[in-house]
């Protein structure tokens, strides 16, 4: 029994030391899973701003491109989506023409970013389906890498635009 | 000796090396967390000066400056904008440039310096950037940046065509993670920032 002894001190050693290994590897793998999603998330917080940047560029209805301004606000201001001939970000000269975009960017680190688009006039804090001088935007971005339980974590980003703000 | 000692010594030598392994790579680990975090927090700084300054193109109370974009290229921007948004309307020249000046108080020899001059007044940004590239389109949405160089005179009308402006960033930490001796295995900690500025005074180009 006596030379059984070390190898019994021994074969406990190596459980104890297994277990700090998989508890170490784990935390590696934490630290690694951290460090990427933080990068990939800043270019998601980066896109987003893109299409509200840009959105910002174009005026606020199809009813106050070239300068003009409804007789009615805001009754005269149009439907949301994106007029005739508008499929293109290039013709979108309207904050709304961005409603049921989608489009999948592919950032400078080659990972691809699946974009989509909601406008909705917003009134009182909440979306509604009558015409007011406030407009929602809502940017949907996922990304095949950022993941939880499974399914691809969705991230939202919310901009309001005000008629009189422009 | 009995031969059941020296088989224990071998094991517990090789779990001394195992635990010293297991300990180098937590603390790699975790140096490269750390200095991920600090890189990004330098970083973040010099975003926020660019996010300042480019969406205020041709900025001014009252008019828009004659000039919006006074030149540009792949490595530089140079721009009209009331940036200190002074009451009697004065307009400021600003020049963004990535240059080729190596930053001397980093141990990373792959950072360079950028620099913010207004009016003439220039202030070095030695945050650890690598790289910082310009890129100009003309319409909004577009894959395709105007090909370089854009220079002012000759093709003026296309630097007024211009309504979006992208600037693609990379930086590296100031210090390496030595994976072992020598030069060769210092490994800098990498991040990369992109954005596409739509500037509002840009949209009737």
């Amino acid at each position: 029994m006596i030379g059984y002894t070390e190898i019994l001190q021994t074969m406990l050693a190596m459980i104890l030391v297994s277990m700090l290994i998989i508890n170490s590897n784990r935390a590696i793998a934490i630290n690694n899973r951290v460090q990427v999603d933080t990068e990939l998330e800043d270019q998601i917080i980066a896109i987003a701003q893109d299409y509200i940047d840009e959105s910002r560029s174009v005026t606020f209805d199809a009813s106050t491109a070239n300068g003009n301004v409804p007789v009615n606000i805001p009754g005269g201001f149009s439907s949301i989506g994106p007029g005739g001939g508008e499929n293109s970000r290039s013709s979108f000269n309207d904050f709304d023409d961005y409603d049921g975009w989608t489009e999948t960017i592919t950032a400078t680190d080659n990972i691809d970013y699946d974009v989509s688009i909601s406008v909705s006039y917003y009134n009182a804090g909440t979306v509604t389906a009558s015409k007011s001088t406030l407009k929602q935007m809502t940017i949907t971005i996922t990304s095949d890498l950022l993941t939880s339980n499974g399914a691809n974590k969705i991230y939202s980003f919310n901009f309001i635009r005000s008629f009189y703000a422009d | 000796m009995d031969a059941g000692l020296i088989f224990s010594y071998v094991i517990a030598g090789f779990l001394m090396i195992l635990i010293a392994t297991v300990s180098l790579n937590t603390s790699n680990s975790s140096s490269e967390l750390t200095l991920q975090e600090t890189q990004k927090r330098k970083i973040s700084d010099v975003i926020e000066v660019i996010t300042y300054d480019i969406p205020k193109i041709g900025y001014n109370s009252n008019t828009l400056p004659d000039t919006l974009l006074k030149s540009v290229s792949s490595s530089h921007i140079e721009f009209y904008s009331n940036i200190d948004n002074s009451i009697d309307g004065s307009v400021e020249l600003i020049r963004w440039e990535f240059s080729s000046d190596q930053v001397t108080d980093t141990q990373n020899p792959n950072d360079f310096i950028l620099y913010r001059i207004v009016n003439g007044i220039s202030s070095s940004i030695t945050s650890g950037i690598t790289s910082f590239t310009l890129n100009y389109y003309v319409e909004l949405g577009s894959n395709t940046p105007l090909t370089m160089p854009i220079s002012a005179i000759p093709n003026k009308s296309t630097i007024d065509d211009i309504v979006q402006i992208e600037i693609v960033m990379n930086s590296e930490s100031g210090i390496p993670l030595k994976y072992g001796s020598g030069s060769a295995s210092n490994r800098y900690l990498e991040s990369s920032w992109s954005k596409r500025f739509s500037p509002v005074n840009l949209r009737d180009n």
